[in-house]
């Protein structure tokens, strides 16, 4: 099937050999054009860094997308194009989990659109944002805005919000042939079915279902069943194609487009810098550490965009001191990326604290999943004093309620919803109810992983 | 030495009374036997050691005992006195001399008195440029050069600052804090420069400043008191509220004149003589003068002095429309409040020949860009659209929704119904309302477009009156009650409020109107127009009911019992029985409609259009589904067309597109998902397998996740992790959470549940292999 097309997202590239270039390379040159890795100063490494940053962090669209999601791009296209040309009227969703590549899809597409002047010259686009326009006005604001019809000036657009939707819908009415094509990309296409009535969706899917001026809807949505958001006759105006995007990346894919994200165009500097780079980038993927940390990441989240994630560390580190990727680094990225908030909040918490979420752990085991209140952790903090005499310091009650409040306060604790801590009537601190929001894992974890009195290591 | 400061040639006087009369002189001559004619160009120096070039305006004597000679002088800047932003905006290259009309409407014409000192002639100051810049660029260059000239150190010393703008239109609240400087009816500052002709600087008598660059020799100090015309030089703030003040002075101003609703100013001279005789003139004819009502010009001179300034105030300035200052408006504004200085200081001007204004008002300004004057619409295409040729496109362009043919195939019945309804009901003069309800798709809309259509060929054939017909949708309203609004603007052009548009209504469809045709209303959408009221629904339905309305209704909306679900009885009964339902389209209508479209062009096999038929009226029944469907086939078929092939629609296609349209994407999208996801959803799955229950916390999903982790083999990711995988999950909607008890919903969808469970065993399956 056509989803499941290979995505050959950059094609390989052939890297001559090194050991041609360091023969060629004489260490004595007067113009110091040629230098290795442990010759290249701060400025050189400043632009190399600068590169892979900006590939990293997804700028700019990839150099090299030939075959990535080959039909839905020629699908999209073909629908731009005719609406270009002919004036055919359109409308699609493109849908795919967040970080597949929607929004790349489509930039690229109309960057590519955009070199045609027959298609360019007949059509304008629309970007509208559903996190950016919260509700119709806006949206229709913006639209104003972005066609520059005459009712705007400087930006501001005239009018009540009833007079610029008349205005607007007058002006998308009126067709002799003669109006350019209107393209409205609608990012976070699922938020403006939140709108009210859904007027615009309504309205945009109903011109592009009737004779008036030519427009191509494209929504870009993560939700999969947005088209069960639509009203009835919403939803009888929208064409009903949709355009999935997946994950469809193999783990090898994503290792190899990690490896043409990491490597330098061989005239992009020195030629032996570039090489040797090259090679070190293909031995360091390559590395154990790095496959698994890579895989790991992969597993989680196969959006190409969480396995540049742990890429970011080892390149900002990069310098003349320190002239390769360490695995250490991949290593260390990943210990920030996969750590655990609520274990390294326990793990700031004093002897005391860590008693009484041990306590209300046990607790927790007890009862399943009932709630709690102070007067039973206390009672149960007692008791695991007791076991533990000699070893730990047995706190009075004041202490260890203040000490609860920390926790409190740490949202480690929370207090159930209505259960006296607003309102009318206030039940006294010891005897509100609460619930735990630490997992008994992360609280064993924590106690394993730090260095704690081993006491409390039952 | 002062004594040499003495006027030449004949004057004249202007003015009744001794104290006030003045003199008008053409030269004064100077201490060093110089003779100084207005026109002349002179350097005007100042305390601080800058000098100026001015241009003489006139002279005259005010009759009094101290400084009384007194010259009006026209600033003009030098090349390096040019705010940097000024040069910039040149159209041309400065020559190193050049002198720059200092444009400015109140200051730049001052008056300075030369009491008992110098005026002097400095002809080597070079040309003077004219028309160097536009009137904008001078307006702007001075704004700039307010605040980095030393102009403005003139205000330190002694300079008669009065405001003269007594009898000019302006807004009585809103320019309130810009009219500070104004509001003092009159104050006055004095400048003291020394003039210098020829005045070294080492030579200051009396303390005062004084150098000429050309003539070292004479060393006399002049002093210069300049009655400065405006009041808003000496602070920042005030300059910009006086830009302000212009900007909206320019706007009144027009407004007088566009709506001629005010009497025209009485005077407004126009000095033709000072521009005669100086390089203004060429920029100054540029300018198109526009003038306001001044109240009692002639004997402006004497009340200024008195009474406060304004006499007039204009209110209700549209704030919306003050946005696009035209160019030409500066030049206009600038020009005209030279001419009331002018006219102030010399309102005789028995030499000047003068030109009426009427003339000169004439000059229209630009039409302003406003809301309602603009026309809708988008920018026109570079190339003309390609008309379709080859037989899938065509079929294509057929297809398309908005392609809908001349008559509506398999909607006969309805057709007839709803036009001898209206058709009747316009030839008995029986005024009523008709209620068509229908699932979308189902043509609706479309037959009655259709009626009107002939509806309207009846009456260019005599058979009916004429009617006329108005449109409304309740989706195209921001708000129910703009429906009368629109109604209304459709009715008579007129423009209201919400409100008062009802009552027009009422009013229009109750009185007898035998003149007007009737109307035919279609209300589309109608269930949008329910408020709690019910007061839009309550007034379109009751209008008809009056017997001298002339109004028949035609209200579409999706469900048959509208009237009995949402609407009161009031509402309903007044919506009246006649009714009329149309049903979703069967196989067969649906394969007719695709057929008819398709009449004459061989694109299709006829058992593809059967199957799309038949797989949209088991689903819906929605005419633009097939329509999208068939589309979707010609392309694919265009896409997949192999050389030999026929070339036309046949089954596989419509199934491809049936099935990209219609399938489930959550079985991609599942065996798509990562290795955490899916067995996340698999501990999703056996924690609601397990407990029963259809709602179950994060915790519990959390255990089973661990659990099955460690089952497969691989090492549980950290709790963060696994809850952003949750939360990833859930932005695709396969579970819905309520974040504030961390607790994960199953969103009644036990059938999704099972799917996944099918899926992911499929999935397994496909992994061992």
């Amino acid at each position: 099937m056509m989803l499941l097309k290979r995505h050959r997202r950059f094609a390989a590239r052939s890297c001559p050999e090194n050991a041609e270039y360091r023969t060629i390379f004489k260490p004595r040159m007067v113009k110091k054009k040629e230098y290795g890795l442990k010759e290249a100063d701060d400025e050189v490494w400043e632009k190399v860094q600068d590169l892979l940053r900006a590939r990293i962090c997804q700028n700019s669209l990839p150099e090299n997308m030939d075959g990535t999601f080959q039909s839905q791009r020629e699908h999209l296209t073909d629908l731009i194009r005719r609406c270009a040309t002919i004036g055919e009227s359109n409308s699609a969703l493109v849908i795919g989990p967040s970080g597949a590549g929607k929004t790349m899809l489509m930039s690229s597409i109309l960057s590519e659109l955009a070199k045609d002047s027959k298609i360019s010259g007949n059509i304008l686009q629309v970007h509208l944002n559903g996190l950016l326009q919260t509700d119709d006005r806006l949206a229709v604001q913006e639209i104003t805005r972005q066609l520059r019809l005459e009712n705007t000036v400087k930006d501001r657009v005239f009018g009540s919000m009833a007079e610029k939707l008349s205005f607007l819908l007058e002006a998308l009415k009126k067709d002799e042939g003669k109006s350019q094509s209107i393209l409205f990309v609608l990012e976070e296409f699922d938020l403006f079915a939140h709108h009210k009535n859904q007027t615009l969706l309504y309205n945009l899917f109903d011109i592009s279902q009737s004779e008036q001026t030519p427009v191509t809807v494209i929504g870009l949505t993560c939700r999969l069943d947005v088209v069960e958001l639509l009203e009835k006759r919403v939803k009888s105006g929208f064409s009903h194609r949709q355009i999935h995007l997946f994950h469809s990346l193999s783990f090898e894919q994503a290792c190899k487009v990690c490896e043409d994200a990491l490597t330098l165009p061989l005239n992009y500097l020195s030629k032996k810098f570039c090489t040797e780079w090259n090679s070190h980038v293909k031995e360091f993927l390559q590395e154990r550490i790095v496959e698994t940390s890579l895989r790991h990441l992969y597993d989680l989240d196969k959006s190409i965009r969480s396995v540049y994630s742990i890429l970011l560390i080892p390149i900002c580190r990069l310098g003349p001191s320190h002239p390769r990727l360490d695995s250490a680094d991949v290593l260390d990225a990943l210990k920030m990326s996969s750590c655990d908030s609520k274990s390294a909040m326990l793990q700031g918490l004093t002897i005391l604290q860590l008693c009484l979420i041990i306590a209300m752990k046990h607790l927790a085991e007890l009862y399943e999943g009932s709630n709690i209140n102070f007067e039973m952790v206390y009672n149960e903090y007692q008791k695991f004093v007791q076991k533990k005499s000699n070893s730990i310091q047995c706190f009075g009650k004041p202490v260890c309620l203040k000490a609860f409040e920390q926790l409190i306060v740490l949202e480690l604790v929370r207090p159930v919803e209505g259960s006296g801590f607003t309102g009318a009537k206030l039940t006294p601190k010891e005897y509100r109810s609460l619930k735990l929001l630490v997992t008994p894992l992360q609280v064993v974890e924590t106690l394993n992983s730090f260095s704690c009195p081993s006491e409390l290591k039952m | 030495m002062e004594m040499q400061y003495c006027w030449k040639g004949k004057f004249t006087v202007e003015g009744a009374s001794k104290r006030r009369s003045k003199k008008y002189y053409e030269h004064l001559q100077l201490p060093d036997q110089t003779i100084v004619s207005t026109g002349d160009i002179v350097v005007i120096d100042n305390v601080d050691g800058e000098d100026f070039v001015a241009v003489v305006e006139h002279f005259y004597d005010n009759g009094q005992a101290m400084d009384s000679k007194r010259a009006k002088v026209q600033w003009y800047l030098r090349k390096s006195e040019l705010p940097a932003l000024g040069e910039l905006r040149m159209p041309m290259v400065a020559h190193e001399q050049e002198l720059f009309l200092f444009n400015r409407p109140k200051s730049s014409i001052v008056e300075v008195d030369i009491g008992t000192t110098v005026m002097c002639s400095n002809k080597t100051t070079g040309r003077v440029s004219q028309g160097n810049m536009d009137v904008v660029d001078a307006l702007d260059l001075f704004s700039a050069a307010e605040m980095s000239s030393p102009r403005k150190k003139y205000c330190k010393f002694r300079a008669e600052y009065k405001t003269e703008i007594c009898g000019r239109p302006r807004t009585t609240s809103r320019l309130s804090t810009s009219q500070r400087g104004e509001n003092t009816p009159t104050r006055r500052k004095s400048v003291r420069i020394s003039v210098p002709q020829s005045c070294p600087p080492l030579d200051r008598g009396k303390g005062q400043k004084h150098r000429d660059p050309t003539k070292t020799k004479s060393q006399r100090n002049r002093k210069l008191v300049f009655e400065d015309v405006d009041s808003d030089s000496d602070s920042l703030v005030e300059d910009e509220n006086e830009d302000e003040r212009l900007a909206k002075l320019k706007r009144l101003k027009k407004k007088v004149i566009e709506s001629k609703s005010e009497t025209p100013r009485t005077t407004s001279k126009v000095s033709v003589k000072r521009r005669k005789d100086t390089p203004r003139q060429a920029v100054a004819s540029k300018k198109v003068p526009q003038s306001c009502p001044q109240p009692g010009a002639s004997s402006r001179r004497s009340s200024l002095r008195k009474t406060p300034k304004r006499r007039i105030n204009f209110s209700s300035i549209k704030e919306e429309e003050d946005e696009d200052d035209e160019d030409e408006w500066d030049g206009s504004e600038s020009s005209s409040d030279d001419e009331e200085e002018e006219s102030n200081y010399r309102p005789s001007r028995a030499k000047t020949p003068k030109k009426s204004v009427k003339g000169r008002t004439v000059a229209t300004p630009k039409v302003k860009v406003s809301a309602k004057a603009a026309t809708p619409q988008i920018r026109s295409r570079k190339t003309p659209r390609k008309t379709p040729s080859k037989p899938l496109e065509q079929a294509r362009a057929r297809l398309h929704v908005s392609a809908v043919p001349s008559s509506l195939p398999c909607r006969e019945d309805e057709f007839t119904d709803i036009f001898s309804f209206v058709k009747g009901h316009l030839i008995d003069k029986l005024w009523g309302c008709l209620y068509v309800s229908g699932v979308p798709g189902t043509g609706k809309t479309a037959t009655v477009h259709a009626m009107l259509e002939e509806l309207n060929t009846e009456v260019q054939e005599g058979e009916i009156p004429a009617f006329q017909t108005i449109e409304i949708n309740g989706m195209r309203l921001t708000e129910p009650h703009q429906a009368f609004v629109q109604i209304l603007k459709h009715l008579t052009g007129q423009k209201a409020t919400p409100q008062h548009a009802a009552s027009l209504l009422e009013q229009y469809f109750s009185s007898p109107r035998p003149k007007s045709k009737p109307v035919v209303l279609i209300v589309d959408e109608l269930d949008l127009l329910w408020t709690r009221k019910q007061d839009v629904l309550y007034s379109i339905f009751d209008w008809p009911t009056k017997p001298k309305s002339g109004l028949i209704v035609v209200a579409i909306a999706n469900t048959m019992d509208l009237p009995e679900r949402i609407m009161m009885n009031r509402v309903s009964s007044r919506l009246g029985l006649s009714r009329m339902t149309f049903q979703p389209y069967t196989f067969k209508q649906l394969q007719e409609i695709v057929e008819v479209r398709l009449q004459g062009l061989r694109a299709f096999d006829s058992e593809a259009i059967q199957l799309a038929a038949r797989k949209v009226a088991a689903l819906s029944g929605d005419a633009r589904r097939a329509l999208d469907i068939c589309r979707r086939a010609t392309e694919i078929a265009e896409r997949t067309k192999q050389k030999g092939s026929k070339g036309t629609v046949g089954l596989n296609h419509v199934e491809w597109a049936v099935e990209e349209m219609f399938c489930s994407p959550k079985i991609m999208a599942i065996r798509n998902a990562s290795e955490q996801e899916q067995i996340f959803l698999r501990a999703l799955i056996s924690e609601f397998r397990q407990s029963g229950l259809e709602e179950t916390t994060f915790e519990e999903v959390l255990k089973q996740h661990v659990s099955l982790c460690r089952l497969q083999g691989f090492t549980p990711p950290s709790v963060s992790e696994i809850w952003s995988v949750c939360v990833h999950l859930a932005s695709s909607n396969f579970a819905t959470w309520k974040l504030v008890s961390m607790r994960l919903e199953k969103e009644s969808c036990s059938m999704s549940v099972r799917m996944m469970l099918g899926l992911l065993s499929a999935n397994q399956r496909v992994s061992r292999h």
